[in-house]
């Protein structure tokens, strides 16, 4: 047993990616004294190979709390931002206002338009309204500036509450907070069983034993074992993403496309793919040059800068995309989303007094896994 | 600032270092005629930090040595050679897109 940590913490969080580390930060917060651990795993790394989007507008087709959820979170971004940063004196290069999809060619702008009016569609029958709005190829360029778009550019759709952040930085930052304020980071430390033992759990971990009485998976692929060793189904896939990224030039595009923006240091991001998950997660000379052929389509002028690197990982999905927030055994929280960045203003702020005993809020009650459960004639699980 | 040892090359190659002209010996890399020849304390000024850099490494790895020459941005000047007539500048911040 590891006596320097075990007995001493309410709620150990096993994963300190950007599901953990925003729901460590809400607990801390709340005042519950937390254990968080992360494996710091060399080939998933969701939380520092993302994108780094703020983004609602292509959330929940067909799901409208889903959506809901996502423009609240991105509707509720500046504020979390906000004291996140007066608090750690990190600058998370928060960017929001305008966030683009863009289309090449007639047939992409036709399916895009068509999203953007199922969406408004099912906001109007909810009695709301849909942020987005499809823009021509002249507005396009209008945004951007002096920057020429290619001639294939024919239009997108533009989100006025969208944008990006360094997700790097903001995943620094929410860790710095919750050490600050007395919690537990084991960085390194892989979990490698759970069991039961009378109310608690007892955790076998590389940094000796653990016994607490809650337990939070937000470990991303990881809940799949850690699920399955108290014996839990798990709703979680995965699938593979790359992404390209260029030497830094002088800032010159103010606000994200959502496969091309640039860096607050100046690098662009020209991404991204989505393959069937693999084993070993590779980069490929055929995903890399068919996004940086998207790319130069979209800005011509990226002909003269050159690629640096390349890199790959795994997303974390559900069976249905959307996210996974339920108490999956007695004390025992399971959390997922391939969204955390757009959503950690949400799993911040909604989450933590769920966990310490409150009922479930509303925004976030239709996201159990009792949403796939096979049905019986009597409509029950 | 780094010294040559002994001046025993025999070949020797004309270069542009900012418009002012330098005789360098044929052979070495521009980082090492820039540190060398031109006595320069920084080669550019990082895009990012605003930090003045000089070439770090000198073998291809870290980037510190990333200039212009010849008009193309970001060579890295630790593994290329000089050569007659070569046009060497130093970058003072970030790149631009559209040149």
């Amino acid at each position: 047993m590891n006596s320097a940590i075990s007995g001493k913490y309410d709620i150990c969080v096993v994963g300190g990616g950007f599901m953990g580390s925003a729901v460590s930060l809400g607990l801390i917060k709340s005042g519950a004294k937390v254990l968080m651990l992360d494996k710091t795993s060399r080939i998933y790394r969701a939380s520092k190979a993302n994108f780094g989007l703020v983004w609602s507008q292509s959330k929940g087709d067909g799901n409208r709390t889903y959506t809901r959820l996502s423009e609240k979170a991105v509707r509720e971004y500046p504020q979390f931002i906000g004291a996140i940063e007066e608090e750690s004196g990190v600058d998370t290069e928060l960017r929001l206002g305008c966030g683009v999809i863009i289309c090449l060619g007639e047939a992409e702008l036709a399916a895009r338009a068509e999203f953007v009016q199922r969406m408004a569609r099912q906001a109007q029958a909810a009695g709301e309204a849909y942020p987005a709005r499809l823009i021509d190829r002249d507005d396009l360029q209008q945004i951007t500036g002096k920057t020429p778009l290619g001639t294939a550019v024919s239009g997108g759709s533009f989100s006025p509450i969208d944008g990006d952040v360094n997700p790097l930085l903001l995943l620094k930052a929410m860790r710095k907070i919750f050490i600050d304020r007395g919690g537990r980071f084991l960085h390194d430390c892989k979990v490698n069983d759970i069991n039961r033992s009378g109310n608690n759990y007892l955790l076998d971990t590389t940094a000796g034993r653990i016994e607490v009485p809650k337990i939070i998976f937000a470990a991303g692929l990881g809940n799949i074992d850690l699920l399955s060793s108290l014996g839990l189904p798990s709703p979680i896939i995965s699938q593979k993403g790359q992404i390209l990224v260029t030497e830094r030039v002088r800032p010159f595009l103010s606000f994200p496309f959502s496969g091309l923006r640039q860096t607050g240091c100046g690098s662009i991001l020209i991404g991204y793919t989505s393959e069937p998950p693999e084993f070993k997660v590779r980069t490929t000379v055929s995903a890399g040059a068919s996004m940086a052929h998207r790319a130069l389509k979209i800005l011509p002028c990226l002909e003269r800068v050159k690629v640096v690197r390349s890199w790959a990982a795994l997303r974390v999905l559900t069976i249905d995309g959307a996210p996974v927030y339920d108490e999956v055994a007695e004390n025992a929280y399971l959390l997922a989303s391939h969204s955390c960045i757009t959503l950690a203003s949400m799993h911040e702020q909604l989450l933590p007094a769920w966990i310490l005993g409150k009922p479930m809020p509303e925004a976030i009650n239709p996201f159990t896994t009792g949403r796939f459960h096979v049905r019986t004639n009597q409509g029950k699980p | 600032m780094f010294e040559q040892i002994k001046e025993n090359h025999k070949e020797r190659v004309t270069i542009d270092f900012e418009g002012n002209l330098l005789d360098v010996p044929a052979g070495i890399t521009v980082a090492a005629a820039v540190m060398g020849y031109a006595k320069q304390e920084f080669i550019r000024i990082s895009p990012s930090t605003g930090d003045k850099r000089a070439p770090f490494c000198f073998m291809g790895v870290c980037h510190e040595c990333l200039m212009e020459i010849d008009g193309k941005t970001n060579q890295q000047a630790c593994i290329i050679e000089v050569r007659q007539g070569m046009h060497i500048k130093r970058q003072m911040g970030p790149v631009e897109v559209e040149s």
